[in-house]
């Protein structure tokens, strides 16, 4: 019983939240305009199945090339910034600088570049979510005991032997972990830069339909779009447990 | 064997005037026989973890020279094997795995690995045999208590068969009935394979008990103070220590070690 209550527990919450909602717009007659019952969300997404669906790929392919992008930039950057301090020290106030810009700042500037479409999407999703990568790895590498490092010096290994023995192997746990965030964050900006420039992605869709008041449209967007997120994070949890499992412990 | 001749060593510090030294050690000389077990002990803060790195070359002295089986050549630097007060396992790898670590690094033996690898696993089993820890062979280093993974890190520090096994402060953060249970251990090792060890400790007893000599640091920077031999037959039963002679050449460490740290006055 209090296994399910602990389990169940998130989807009551859910539930509870969906029927207050649904309960006040009707109680209140809130025009659909304005806010749409749970009950009409559903019924917009069933409607626009299809076009919800293609957009969604759309968003999902910008997502994934730009998650891609990242996670190679990402690991780059910080494999080389945990083999020289140097290179950390240059390079990290540039870093940090470039991510506290809006990334909805950049996109212009990709419109520019590379036109309305894919790429921006693509670009954006990337540039949003190296950092966390980025940070993990770097963070990691730089964190190895200095016991470990002294014992491999002294057996006679080389800088990339310690690399691929103790700082990679010691890093997995930081970089999966920064897959969780980084992969919703690549979706975020995917979206972002689809809201501004695309013709195609669940950004754009919202952004249609906000131009024509479809507002259970847009909620149902809002919709796919957090459970999307969900999804992704969970996916990359599993894949934490799978190839990092030594970091979790069994509790007790 | 090792020998140390008027060894100094500094960190770098920044100074107003450019960059100098901070001298850690000063004009350290020691002589440490091959397949002797030495024991280096000092005040906290003193140099002796520095003294090892040196010892390793992990650090170059700033004066004087460390000369290594009588000769000083690039080439000349011992196999060297190490063990410090943390057992820094590496959590991802079972404890034989952990174990067999240095043979994947040393050059002597990594292109061999592939080979003998069956070999290999029985070498490292037969150490962990001799520590007692057989049957943990496939577990997991958390699930193992303090103590047990310090054997882990002995076996690890062992296993690549080192000309000079450098130990810092190796039972430090253990209990005592463990750590006197560990000395013996350690002991039979070492009595096993006649490697030079030189082990740092705080402890006294533990200095006194496995040592045939103890290198007594003091002073800022430090220097060597006293050399205290001590020459009680191998194997040394642990109720040794409740001797009177070996109680004396304790509390006559503990004199010199006092009378080099001057007292603060609270
Ligand atoms: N990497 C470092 N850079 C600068 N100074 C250092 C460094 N490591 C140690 N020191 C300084 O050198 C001195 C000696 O340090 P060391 O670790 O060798 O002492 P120790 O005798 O091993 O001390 P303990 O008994 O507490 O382990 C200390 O004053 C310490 O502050
Ligand atoms: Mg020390």
């Amino acid at each position: 019983m209090k296994s399910v209550l602990k389990n169940g527990s998130p989807v009551l919450a859910t539930l509870v939240l969906l029927s207050a909602w649904e309960a006040a717009v009707r109680a209140l007659r809130v025009p659909e305009y304005v806010l749409p019952g749970p009950s009409r969300v559903l019924e917009s997404l069933v409607v626009h199945a299809g076009p919800i669906a293609s957009h969604t790929a759309a968003t999902l392919e910008a997502t994934m090339l730009g998650f891609s992008l990242s996670v190679v930039l990402g690991l780059t950057l910080g494999l080389l910034s945990g083999l020289s301090e140097s290179f950390q020290r240059a390079i990290y106030p540039m870093l940090v600088a470039f991510n506290t810009i809006p990334k909805v700042a950049i996109v212009p500037v990709l419109v520019i570049w590379f036109g309305i479409g894919k790429v921006p999407a693509i670009l954006t999703a990337s540039l949003i979510s190296f950092f966390p990568v980025f940070v993990n790895v770097s963070t990691a590498l730089v964190t190895t005991e200095p016991e470990l490092r002294d014992m491999l010096l002294s057996l006679g290994a080389t800088r990339a032997q310690i690399l691929i023995k103790v700082g990679l192997p010691r890093s997995m746990p930081y970089f999966f972990g920064s897959l969780k965030i980084a992969s919703t964050l690549a979706f975020v900006g995917a979206i972002i830069s689809e809201t501004v420039a695309s013709n195609e992605g669940v950004g754009y869709l919202m952004i249609a339909a906000s131009s024509r008041f479809d507002v259970p449209l847009l909620f149902a967007g809002l919709l796919v779009i957090s459970a999307i997120s969900v999804i992704l994070y969970a996916v990359f949890v599993l894949l934490e447990r799978r190839l990092a499992g030594w970091a979790f412990r069994p509790p007790g | 064997m090792i020998e140390l001749r008027g060894v100094s060593f500094g960190y770098p510090v920044r100074r107003n005037d450019g960059k100098d030294h901070q001298l850690v050690l000063d004009d350290v000389s020691m002589r440490i026989d091959a397949g002797s077990f030495v024991s280096v002990v000092g005040p906290s803060g003193c140099g002796k973890t520095t003294l090892l790195k040196l010892i390793a070359g992990l650090l170059r002295p700033l004066k004087g020279e460390i000369v290594y089986g009588g000769s000083n050549g690039p080439d000349s630097r011992p196999l060297i094997g190490m063990a410090f007060q943390n057992a820094v396992l590496l959590p991802w790898r079972t404890v034989l795995e952990n174990v067999i670590f240095p043979l994947e690094v040393v050059k002597r033996w990594r292109s061999e690995l592939r080979r003998r690898r069956h070999e290999f696993v029985e070498r490292a089993l037969a150490l962990l045999r001799s520590v007692g820890l057989e049957e943990y062979a496939h577990r997991m280093p958390w699930e193992l208590s303090g103590g047990m993974q310090q054997r882990v890190s002995l076996c690890r520090a062992l296993i690549h068969e080192p000309d000079v096994l450098l130990l810092d402060e190796p039972f430090g953060a253990l209990d005592m009935l463990t750590r006197e249970e560990l000395w013996s251990v350690l002991q039979d090792l070492w009595i096993e394979r006649r490697c030079t060890v030189v082990m740092v400790t705080h402890d006294l007893r533990e200095a006194v008990f496995l040592s045939d000599t103890i290198y007594v640091l003091g002073g800022r920077p430090a220097t060597v103070i006293g050399c205290v031999t001590v020459s009680y037959p191998r194997p040394r039963p642990l109720d040794v220590c409740y001797r009177d002679d070996f109680v004396r050449a304790t509390r006559d460490l503990r004199d010199l070690l006092e009378r080099s740290s001057p007292k603060v006055v609270t």
